[in-house]
């Protein structure tokens, strides 16, 4: 059966006994040729055509446009269709007749040759065949008639070439640039540009996916932020992906990478200097001096920064008796001015003093170089100012917007304090203005929560590579057990491994006291006539030990001289400082009290700064990791 | 019971070689005596001998004045047979070519009807300017071609052997002639056409023919060595693969078949009929032996096509009306047909 797929001269008894040596051997020598030519030809062809739709779906993979289970049905069709062209190639050997005929055209001998090998498998040959079979033999000229059928390069040869390179080029050169950060993340735990393997999550992954995923359906909400909104669906897109297995642990970490960045890009927006606004508006609202009872609900619900309930209030103020309306105008007048910013009074002052510079110049003509100067450095402050503006994002503007419609809504009470109507339009836009302080209050928590969501999924994904890099990543495990040993306390191993000779071993802990550090030792149970790990004289076997050394408290004291008790004060004083703490604890092991103090100060500030500044995607796990590492033990 | 009359199945390979040698070295001795008068005309010289061994006549179309009647003059002359010359006009009768019954007075003195024979009656016949006769003498010279024999009041009379015709055509002046039908075109073998000599040719023919004396041709072979000949070449084997490319030329020429190529399909109304495939292989035999080959090659088919074919092609209108000829046609099938036919 498998003989046909080798290049046999052909199917036996082919050739006729009337046809000499020469020219059998010249005919199943170009016969070969001819099989291994075409089998090349198909082969490279089916190679162009399997490359151009393994290049088109590498690239449709590499811009998302489909599953890398596409990818992988292209790459396993491309294979089929290359062997099976080539099989096929292979299996159907040219006929004795088309070698001779190629022979006949190599070397010009009009059919001679075809016609001796169509003549030679006649039933009964005439004369006349004879003579012509005995004609072909005299014009063979085995010399040439080796050349007769070289192999030359394939029709789609360059066709193929180009298919190829066009794939090796999508595989490995098209990668988004605002991705590339992902992509390092990716390297480091994908075999190389080349991998198809979905993400292969494991069972407890798998859980704690289901349970993100659970909870999208309560975090979507209308009311958010469009770009929350839309963030929040990729990041439910992204774990239905894991959790089908329809994503690759490139794209995973690229898809978290762009999510990232646009959590980061509304955080910019309604960032710090938002926060700072929010907290001055609170402060000022948490002065109650010189306000009435009626603008007080108000004033409490912009303490703690419950928005909606503020803007009930307001409308609730629309509602007052004309009686009222002048106190209320003085109230949130005087709260329109605690609301109003650093910024917008130096703005407003800035202003101010230009529009005087300016009518100077306008009524005298020229201004003089003192006022020149004035003049300029006005601009730059206006300028400073406007940027800081920028700053401070939609959250700033829309309190300032607050601030000039409380303003506007207190000179409309005042002003028509005697009407018999009040006009409710400034309050009711400072009422707007609170909702959608609601909705970006409402939008950062989400955002927050993605950025959380976020974070876990990269620790899943980093998982799920560390699994599958097991065993190849021996080095930088052992670096991670030095480590983990050196936080334990352990201490370097010294003596050329003979801890793990011994059957008791000894074990250090830097232990932090108010007084001082004291070191203790501790024995572990064990065999008996074991070592500790830092004596090379005595030797012990390696296998487990079992009961305890009957010596384990070792020999009764006996000693002669009579005991003298001696009460040992511990110092007083503040104990070691941070630094001496962290010092300490980077050469002795982080298992000291001082250093669980030390750690926790240092994680509350780094997850507040995580949260609050803008930290590079991936950045974050790494300084988490950190700490999770150095964790008190 | 020589050589050369024993029939070829008891003939062994070995003289089989021997004849077709002789035949070469006869055919090869024959062009020279045809070359030392005829100059140039390589192609129209080597059809006419083809059409000739095939037992075939042959259609010569060519302007006035290139020679036609002196290459079957020669040709005659170099084969020792009878020549005779007949210029078709529209006044000509049949009986002015295979023959008449006249008023004779026999030896005893009483008048009998004896049968007078026409110019027919001859081996080589140039039948000139053969589309100015009117169709009923030209169909009385096409039978006598096909059947080579005239059948006058119920007598027939054979027709000697060699028979052969060589009839010519003006292609320009078609005033007052009588095109020949598309069946009696297909009685010819070959239909040749006669090119005009180049400026180095016509130097030769001025030199050869306005001095004192001609140049004359010797006899390159005789009638029974000709006759010998032509039952030579029946005996050619043809390979199955050569033959299989015979059929797909002829299938390519009907513009009906799946096989017919974009210009056959365009430009042609009827095909070849078997009588093609016929006229190509039988030329193609004797051009194999001609050159020392003891069976048929491709090359000798494609070689023989357009003379076998150009006549009996029916182009449709819109061949006619672009003016694209049989041999264009022809070429686009050789394309069509494309590796079997090389």
């Amino acid at each position: 059966m498998l003989r046909v797929f080798f290049f046999r001269d052909g199917p036996p008894n082919t050739m006729n006994r009337l046809l000499s040596t020469d020219l059998q051997v010249a005919v199943a020598r170009v016969r070969r040729r001819l099989r291994a030519q075409r089998v090349l030809e198909r082969a490279v062809t089916a190679l162009a055509g399997a490359g151009i739709l393994i290049a088109l779906a590498t690239l449709l993979d590499r811009l998302y446009w489909v599953a890398p289970s596409i990818l992988d049905g292209a790459v396993g069709l491309g294979v089929v269709i290359v062997i099976g062209a080539t099989l096929e190639a292979a299996r159907r050997a040219p006929s004795d007749l088309e070698a001779a005929r190629r022979l006949d055209r190599h070397l010009g001998t009009g059919d001679r040759f075809a016609a001796a090998v169509d003549f030679a498998n006649r039933a009964e040959p005439t004369a006349w065949m004879l003579a012509a079979i005995a004609d072909a033999r005299r014009h063979l000229d085995p010399e040439r008639s080796e050349t007769a059928a070289p192999l030359r390069m394939p029709r789609h040869g360059r066709l193929a070439v180009i298919a190829l390179v066009t794939w090796f080029g999508a595989a490995a050169l098209l990668i988004p640039m605002d991705e590339v950060e992902a992509q390092g993340l990716a390297r480091s735990a994908t075999p190389g540009p080349f991998a198809l393997g979905a993400v292969a999550l494991d069972a407890v992954a798998q859980e704690e996916l289901l349970a993100q995923e659970v909870q999208e359906t309560a975090e979507i909400d209308e009311s958010l932020d469009p770009q929350i909104q839309e963030a929040t669906e990729d990041l439910n897109q992204l774990i239905r992906g894991l959790r089908t297995q329809n994503l690759r642990l490139e794209t995973a970490h690229q898809r978290l990478a762009s999510l990232e960045a646009r959590l980061e890009s509304f955080a910019r927006e309604t960032g710090e200097d938002a926060l700072k606004e929010l907290e001055r508006a609170k402060r000022a609202a948490a002065r109650r001096k010189k306000t009435g009872r009626d603008i007080s609900p108000l004033l409490e619900a912009i303490r703690e920064a419950r928005w909606r309930e503020a803007a009930e209030a307001l409308e609730a103020i629309a509602k007052k008796g004309p009686k009222s309306r002048r106190r209320l105008g003085r109230d949130l007048e005087r709260l329109a001015k605690r609301l109003e910013s650093e910024r917008s009074k130096r703005e407003q002052k800035l202003r101010q003093e230009r529009r005087r510079l300016k009518k100077k110049r306008a009524d005298s003509g020229s201004l003089s170089r003192r006022d020149r100067r004035r003049l300029r450095k006005n601009q730059r402050a206006l300028e400073r100012l406007e940027r800081e503006a920028a700053r401070a994002g939609e959250t700033g503007r829309q309190l300032e917007r607050l601030e000039r419609e409380l303003q506007s809504a207190a000179q409309d009470l005042l002003r028509r304090s005697g009407a018999s109507d009040l006009s409710p339009e400034a309050l009711k836009r400072a009422a707007d203005l609170l909702r959608r302080l609601q909705k970006s209050e409402r939008s950062r928590a989400q955002m927050r929560r993605l950025a959380a969501r976020s974070e876990a999924i990269r620790e899943l994904l980093r998982r799920a590579a560390e699994r599958g890099k097991k065993g190849q990543d021996g080095q930088k495990k052992n670096g991670r057990t030095r480590f983990m040993r050196l936080a334990r306390g352990d201490g370097e191993p010294k003596g050329g491994g003979a801890g793990k000779r011994g059957g008791k071993k000894g074990k250090s802990v830097g232990m932090l006291t108010r007084s001082g550090v004291a070191r203790v030792q501790v024995m572990s149970q064990g065999a008996g006539g074991a070592t500790s790990g830092r004596d090379p004289s005595r030797s012990g076997d390696s296998s487990v030990g079992h009961g305890h050394d009957p010596d384990m408290l070792g020999e009764r004291e006996r000693t002669p001289v009579r005991a003298t008790d001696v009460n040992v004060a511990g110092e007083e004083g503040e104990g070691p400082s941070s630094t001496q703490v962290v010092s300490a604890a980077a050469q002795r092991g982080f298992a000291t009290r001082g250093w669980k103090r030390v750690h926790q100060d240092y994680r509350t500030v780094v997850e507040e700064r995580m949260e609050r500044q803008a930290i590079p995607a991936g950045h974050r796990r790494y300084v988490r990791r950190y700490f999770n590492l150095i964790r008190p033990r | 019971m020589t050589a050369e009359t024993r029939p070829e199945a008891t003939l062994s390979p070995e003289e089989i070689e021997e004849k077709v040698r002789a035949f070469q070295r006869s055919i090869g001795t024959l062009k020279e005596e045809i070359g030392r008068v005829i100059v140039g005309q390589s192609e129209v010289v080597e059809g006419v001998i083809l059409a000739l061994l095939a037992k075939g006549h042959v259609l010569l179309e060519g302007v006035p004045g290139l020679g036609k009647t002196r290459l079957v003059r020669t040709l005659a002359e170099a084969l020792e047979l009878d020549f005779a010359r007949v210029q078709f006009t529209p006044d000509l009768m049949p009986s002015d070519i295979t023959g008449t019954r006249t008023a004779v007075q026999d030896a005893r003195g009483q008048t009998v009807l004896d049968f007078q024979r026409g110019p027919l009656f001859t081996n080589v016949v140039l039948a000139d300017e053969v589309n100015r006769a009117t169709p009923r003498t030209q169909s009385a010279m096409l039978e006598a071609m096909a059947e080579r024999s005239v059948t006058i009041s119920g007598t027939t009379h054979e027709l000697p052997d060699p028979f052969f015709v060589l009839a010519t055509q003006n292609p320009l002046e078609m005033d007052g002639t009588y095109p020949l039908p598309e069946a009696q075109l297909d009685r010819f073998l070959f239909k040749l056409h006669v090119e005009s000599p180049t400026p180095e040719e016509l130097h030769t023919i001025l030199d050869r023919t306005t001095g004192r004396e001609e140049p004359r041709v010797q006899s390159a072979l005789s009638r029974d060595e000709l006759l010998s000949l032509r039952a030579l070449v029946r005996d050619v084997p043809t390979p199955r693969h050569v033959q299989e490319v015979v059929v797909q030329l002829i299938e390519a020429t009907h513009p009906d078949r799946e096989a017919a190529p974009e210009a056959t399909r365009r430009y042609v109304r009827f095909g070849a009929s078997p009588r093609g495939a016929q006229a190509i292989l039988g030329a193609a035999k004797v051009r194999a032996i001609t050159r020392g080959r003891f069976s048929v090659a491709t090359e000798d088919v494609r070689a023989v096509l357009k003379p076998a074919l150009r006549h009996r092609l029916i182009r449709g209108f819109e061949g006619e009306a672009e003016g694209v000829t049989t041999d264009v046609i022809l070429d686009a099938i050789l394309d069509h047909v494309g590796e079997g036919a090389r």
